[in-house]
């Protein structure tokens, strides 16, 4: 099958790049920033099956992003559970509510997920900063071990950057099998309409509620890993503000591709630690930078990349003729 | 055997508008039986009835001697009656081929697990659903379009890719709501071929909805009228052409045209 292979390339390429980049990189700060940006593309590569494909808004993945953070970062800290296992019951529990939010709400077609998660990012928030003496309150959770294992710590940033590429490929890889499947072509098709998708027997809301779940699942996982490099965790990185960031995260690197998910979100995370250097014009730029994106790259990264690469090759074409 | 679609008294409201008055449908199995009746009739409202999409506020349906009344539309796609749509629901995002093995749906057998890791069954399976796609692409005469993307097709061949859709599914009874509308005389000749077609290679159940009366009357078996919501006649094509309530009332009004 020839798309498989396509993918199968393209995913060596990004392993080897990935893998190299730590090596090129002479500043170890860089290398952290393309951690937290691992931790992003593994939420927006989620975020963007459910928008891009099953065409379902979430204003709540920054609240499932800190769910796994929390939920692993206190069995952890204050109960002493093992790494692993604290990372792995955060998942499961986070994949748990977001099906709970799902059931009675993927049901009703129109924007009712998009309500349901805005409101559930709203009670997270309070539960975050409330619960004082569970979750450190405003001030945030500290004390929060590293990343174990099989036994073996990721004390340094570098093996923790391997661990972060490796799960972030793995999701990048499931996601891409799914999307070629009967599964995300049931995904696409009802995005365009529901009732031919439904006429060919196609579960919509059993779909939708897979997919919403899923990405859920992925931004827990964003969370452990994060919970577990940082060693601490504050309400403010997983409000309303960082929910809307993925999403700017998805629509800039292109509905509809995981490719694109990673760029977008890799891209926004590091262009504020480039744009540091302006400091007074700092926001302004990082605006203006977005709405050119939107001008000009109406299908993101990703379609005008495709764009791009179809009028190279075009010209390519038409300049051997030529000759 | 009774009939494998039975519809018995439905009735639709739309706030205060009537679209569907205690009516009643039965559709032989292997038939064509085709629904006519003027614009606003309720033709549409009632195969949104038997598809699952439309609520009744009354009656039941009945299908392969089950009673579907409470049956989600996705349910009853899979359990076999597929249908397309007067206004194209193309999905025109996809290619051609993709739409087709879309509808492989309800007999593509692998799961999420396989889907994830790309089993060995999902890959056999896969195939299957490809070949079956592109078999049933090539059966509406359109294997050579496959790759091109569905919405850049003309209209013409976004009603013929719609079928192959619903084919694909393999269906027991097919729904098809006025598949010539928008087509010349000559695809609509060649439109008739392929419904006929489609029962006789695929033994497929095919209930029509239309309103150029050439077709129907060349190629049904049983014709039902509709008016304002109510049967007006149902019987053989000749016998209803005869009927003078439907030349009064349906008929009559073609002429005066
Ligand atoms: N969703 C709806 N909301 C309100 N009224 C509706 C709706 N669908 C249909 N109707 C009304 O119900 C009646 C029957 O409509 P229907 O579409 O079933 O007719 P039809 O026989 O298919 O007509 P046509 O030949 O024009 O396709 C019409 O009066 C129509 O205006
Ligand atoms: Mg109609």
């Amino acid at each position: 099958m020839a798309p498989t292979r396509k993918n199968l390339l393209g995913l060596g390429a990004w392993t080897l790049l990935m893998a190299l980049t730590p090596h090129l990189l002479t500043n170890d700060y860089y290398v952290s920033t393309l951690i937290i940006g691992f931790f992003n593309a593994i939420i927006v590569v989620g975020l963007n099956m459910l928008m891009g494909y099953a065409g379902q808004i979430s204003l709540g993945h920054g609240a499932f992003y800190g769910l796994g953070a929390y939920v692993s970062g206190i069995l952890a800290a204050t109960y002493g559970v093992p790494v692993e296992a604290a990372g792995l019951i955060a998942i499961i529990a986070t994949g748990l509510i977001a099906w709970g939010i799902g059931i009675p709400t993927l049901k009703l077609s129109g924007h009712y997920l998009a309500m349901a998660t805005l409101g559930f990012g709203v009670i997270v928030s309070i539960v975050f900063n409330e619960a004082v003496e569970t979750t450190g309150g405003p001030s945030g959770l500290t004390g929060i071990p590293r990343l174990t294992l099989f036994g073996i710590t990721m004390e340094s940033d570098l093996s923790y950057y391997y661990v972060t590429g490796l799960a972030l490929t793995l999701v990048m890889a499931l996601s891409l099998n799914l999307i070629q499947s009967r599964l995300g072509r049931a995904l696409r098709a009802l995005h365009t309409s529901e009732r031919a998708a439904e006429a060919v027997g196609v579960d919509i809301a059993r779909y939708k509620l897979f997919v919403f779940v899923l990405s859920a699942v992925f931004a827990a996982l964003a969370g452990v890993l994060y919970a577990h490099y940082l060693g601490f965790a504050a309400p403010s990185s997983f409000g309303f503000h960082f929910s809307v960031t993925l999403l700017v995260m998805v629509v800039l690197g292109g509905m509809a591709s995981v490719w694109g998910a990673v760029a977008g979100a890799l891209f926004l995370t590091a262009l504020p630690e480039f744009l540091r250097a302006f400091e007074n014009i700092e926001t302004v730029l990082f605006g203006g930078i977005l709405i050119l994106g939107m001008m000009f790259l109406p299908s993101g990264l990703a379609g005008g990349t495709a764009k791009l690469t179809r009028a190279l090759l075009g010209r390519f074409r038409v300049g051997a003729r030529r000759v | 055997m009774s009939s494998l679609l039975a519809m018995r008294g439905v009735t639709v409201r739309f706030g205060g508008v009537v679209a569907l008055a205690e009516v009643d449908l039965d559709v032989a199995l292997g038939s064509i039986t085709s629904i006519i009746g003027p614009n606003g009739a309720g033709k549409t409202t009632l195969l949104g009835v038997a598809s699952g999409m439309v609520q009744a506020a009354a009656g039941a349906v009945s299908f392969l001697d089950r009673d579907v009344s409470a049956a989600p539309a996705h349910a009853r796609g899979a359990a076999g009656m597929v249908r397309t749509f007067q206004n194209l629901e193309v999905f025109s995002n996809m290619t051609v081929l993709e739409n087709v093995m879309t509808g492989c749906h309800r007999h593509v057998g692998y799961g999420v697990v396989d889907c994830l890791l790309r089993t060995g069954r999902f890959r056999r399976e896969e195939r299957r659903c490809r070949e079956h796609a592109l078999k049933r692409l090539d059966f509406v005469g359109l294997a050579d379009k496959a790759e091109s993307r569905a919405g850049d097709l003309p209209y013409g061949l976004q009603r013929r890719m719609e079928i192959a859709r619903a084919i694909a599914a393999d269906p027991t009874l097919l729904l098809l709501d006025e598949p010539a509308a928008g087509l010349n005389t000559r695809e609509t000749q060649a439109l008739g071929e392929l419904i006929t077609a489609i029962r006789e290679s695929q033994g497929v159940t095919i209930v029509l909805v239309e309103h150029d009366m050439d077709l129907v009357m060349r190629i049904s078996d049983a014709v039902m009228v509709l008016k304002e919501g109510r049967n007006l006649a149902v019987g053989p094509p000749e016998a209803v052409q005869k009927d003078p309530e439907v030349i009064k009332a349906y008929l009559g009004e073609d002429d005066e045209d």
